[in-house]
């Protein structure tokens, strides 16, 4: 009897702290206070207050090589210098032994490609080990059309991303021998060919990462340890100065100072400012806040793309124009998608960064607008946008914000 | 000892979880709430015929000068109810504290003291409403929710007097106190678009007076009434004064007959003159008030006469007006049915109380509720 009044307690107190209000209403009409107002509107950028600003990312910091052929975004040729790699022996548990090279390989990781291309070749020319960042886009090509292929990586049409490589043996491997004067380094220049113009994004960094191309020597070491007879030697580009891409377009080169230019070979940023109405800044929450970009000519980059190309939106901690530095809050880092080939408004979600800047001592309503793979050099496209001085299409906020109704009447 | 311990600290748990008032209702949500009475489970059970008589209940401040010994309670109703309207059926259920005393004697006089923190108005609620609206060129689902919780507290501490055998007077003071949290929410279909926020609260301040006079008129009849002015409310929004309101006047009798030993009986009326705080009311956008009376009656039937808390079964009925109404000029009423009944334990030093009350609302215009509360109190007597 007392375990049943004990677990009746129990049942009354587990379900007595439990609530659920709800009922259905219509308001005004029963409700004591109205309802959210909800509004939306456009805010254009402080004319004459944004521009662009070009060298954000050295050279020498790409992670990516771009080549292409026949895209309208331009031409991209890349090169890559091999260290020297000794094809005579091998160092097994700290002792050089003779090694016998039965097989040589060159490696790339693809990053990116045109998946609609088919029959994707990936061309490999020797060049002179002299090839470094001081050449050109023409010089590089010169180079190229005075060398034959080496040799050719078909791309499996069903391979999206990961590694491509091409093997050397036999009488082949006579291809890849290098001169006494070259030190054991080999340079490699690279085009691209597809049943369409195509291009290919490929790894490369200089801390010598797995991702990187690799050449490699196989063989057999002259050691008794039968387990240990087959090794590999293996080296990756080092030096920044030695491996590289070069495009024969560069916006830049020649900006209009009324457009917005991000991206490119020069690494454009652009900053644009707005002015947050007080009614809307220090009254309103704000639901939906959306950034529109018109493109000022068609967004061409590489069609296809397994990587595709956005517009990084970053706020800045400071304005200080051309040096502002942005806010590192995670999830402050806003992107919107660039469709390729199109001329489509670019729309971005702004709604985290605009609501910073209702805070009291928030940051200031000014955006850097950026490409998305500006850190890595690695997109063939370059953004050009109307600025607040174009007739049309200028840079605009759309907000949606609820005005406060203060409920609570009787 | 362990048992009085594990119910206090379920009992303080609880009281930490949700605000001091009754039932919640669709006919709480204008005005200044549903009116809560300040009954025990045990008056509750009558019907709220007994409230006059009951010292555990805070409806007449002379009820508390027959008490022979320190005495504590606390309450709990859980409601369970199902609200219709013209748009749309919802079940809904809560918990509320409605009724906590603690009363005894004033040792070797014939005054006795209490103070008693009771429900005076509750407003928890939660409104569903959905609307198409056009946002940027296209149509988008909203769905507000707008919530409010909390309502107004009467704080009472009571002095009665035992001037005869027959007459008992009494005084009480009360502070008319709460909050009201506000929200208001809309949620939109596409959920690009974040959820719009509101909030508001409201702060209440109050004085009262009351008064009450018992009298045995006969040898198992007994007279009651009650007299009891509430002056005004303050109004405050986010710690600034946005308004005042006055309060009712009020004002109830009852009698109580008891032909034998083991059955009681009781009827009373009540009427509270909450126009007065119509012109306040619909000047702040409210749709107005109304003066309301309650009539109810019921028994008490003990099992044993010498142990009256033991098992006794206790029913009612009551009928009333509400004050606050949904639309202008519909003013909503309710019509409860109560059982009962109650048992102590540890030589009658501690006890518990239960009611389950049926209660029927309507405003005559599609405004309809049906609830069922279940009451439950714990008393103490040290």
């Amino acid at each position: 009897m007392r375990l049943a009044g004990g677990l009746a307690t129990g049942l009354w107190v587990l379900g007595a702290c439990q609530e659920n209000l709800s009922t259905p209403g219509d308001c005004p009409t029963l409700c004591p206070g109205e309802q959210i107002i909800v509004r939306d509107t456009a805010i254009d950028a402080v004319v004459g207050s944004d521009s662009s600003f070009f060298g954000y990312q050295a050279r020498s910091g790409r992670t990516a090589l771009l080549v292409s052929s026949g895209l309208p975004a331009g031409e991209y040729r890349a090169f890559v210098v091999f260290p020297a790699i000794r094809s005579d022996s091998v160092t097994v548990d700290a002792v050089k032994h003779v090694f016998t090279l039965d097989t040589a390989q060159i490696a790339f990781t693809m990053q990116s490609r045109d998946t609609t291309a088919t029959n994707l070749r990936l061309y490999l020319r020797r060049i002179p080990i002299t090839a470094d960042t001081t050449l050109t886009y023409d010089s590089l090509a010169t180079l190229i059309a005075a060398t034959p292929v080496l040799d050719s990586i078909l791309v499996p049409d069903t391979l999206k991303a990961g590694q491509i490589l091409t093997k050397f043996t036999g009488d082949r491997l006579a291809l890849i021998q290098t001169e006494p004067g070259d030190s054991g380094r080999i340079a490699l220049a690279l085009t691209v060919g597809a049943s369409k113009p195509t291009g290919i994004r490929l790894a490369v960094d200089a801390s010598g990462s797995t991702g990187a191309p690799v050449f490699q020597f196989r063989g057999k070491a002259d050691v008794t340890d039968t387990a240990k007879v087959r090794q590999t030697i293996s080296v990756r580009p080092e030096s920044v100065a030695k491996f590289g891409y070069f495009g024969n377009i560069d916006l830049a080169a020649t900006a209009d100072p009324d457009l917005l230019y991000i991206g490119g070979p020069q690494a454009g940023r652009s900053i644009i400012r707005f002015a947050i109405p007080k009614y809307i800044r220090d009254s309103a929450q704000v639901l939906r806040a959306t950034l529109e970009l018109v493109p000022a000519r068609t967004l061409d980059g590489l069609p296809g793309a397994v990587l595709r190309d956005s517009v990084a939106v970053r706020g800045l901690q400071a304005d200080l124009g051309a040096k502002s530095p942005a806010l590192a809050v995670i999830g402050l880092q806003l992107a919107g998608l660039l469709k390729e080939g199109t001329s489509e408004a670019v729309s971005v979600d702004m709604f985290r960064l605009v609501s910073q800047w209702q805070t009291v001592g928030g940051p200031p309503e000014s955006i850097f607008l950026a490409h998305s793979d500006e850190p890595t050099g690695g997109s063939f496209m370059q953004p050009v946008f109307y600025s607040t001085r174009s007739p049309a299409g200028r840079p605009r906020l759309r907000i949606t914000y609820g005005l406060p109704t203060r409920p609570g009447r009787p | 000892m362990r048992r009085l311990a594990f119910a206090a600290v379920v009992s303080a748990f609880c009281a930490q979880v949700a605000p001091l008032a009754a039932q919640s209702s669709q006919f709480g949500v204008r005005g200044l709430g549903l009116p809560v009475r300040p009954l025990s489970p045990r008056a509750i059970a009558t019907g709220g015929a007994f409230g006059m008589f009951d010292l555990e209940s805070s409806q007449n401040p002379a009820s508390i000068s027959g008490i022979l010994q320190f005495t504590s309670l606390f309450s709990s109703a859980q409601s369970f109810r199902t609200s219709t309207n013209p748009y749309g059926t919802a079940s809904a259920k809560d918990n509320r504290f409605p009724q906590i005393l603690v009363a005894g004697p004033i040792g070797g006089t014939r005054f006795a003291a209490s103070i008693s923190m009771s429900g005076y108005t509750d407003r928890n609620f939660s409104l569903g409403t959905t609307d198409t609206i056009q946002l940027r060129g296209a149509a988008v689902g909203v769905f507000d929710t707008l919530s409010s919780r909390g309502g107004l507290s009467d704080l009472r501490i009571a002095g009665a007097w035992q001037i005869s055998r027959s007459v008992q007077f009494g005084v009480g003071f009360h502070a008319i106190t709460g909050s009201n949290r506000i929200e208001n929410h809309r949620h939109f279909s596409d959920s690009t678009y974040a959820v719009a926020v509101e909030q508001s609260q409201l702060s209440y301040l109050g004085l009262g007076i009351s008064t009450g006079l018992a009298v045995r008129i006969a040898p198992r009849l007994t007279l009651a009434g009650t007299f009891r002015s509430d002056g005004h409310l303050a109004i405050d929004r986010d710690s600034t004064r946005i308004a005042r309101t006055d309060l009712p006047t009020s004002y109830g009798i009852a009698v109580r007959w008891q032909p034998s030993l083991k059955v009681a009986w009781a009827a009373s009326y009540q009427a509270k003159q909450w126009s007065a705080s119509n012109q306040d009311i619909v000047a702040q956008g409210g749709v107005g008030s109304n003066n309301v009376y309650e009539v109810a009656t019921g028994f008490e039937v003990l099992r044993n006469a010498k142990n009256p808390g033991q098992k006794p079964l206790r029913f009612g009925g009551r009928y009333g007006t509400l004050p606050f109404p949904v639309r202008a000029g519909h003013q909503p009423h309710e019509l409860g049915l109560a059982v009962g009944t109650g048992f102590r334990f540890i030589r009658g030093q501690g006890g518990f109380d239960l009611s389950v009350e049926r209660l029927w609302r309507s405003d005559g215009t599609g405004y309809t509720e049906r609830a069922t509360i279940l009451s439950f109190g714990f008393s103490l007597r040290p």
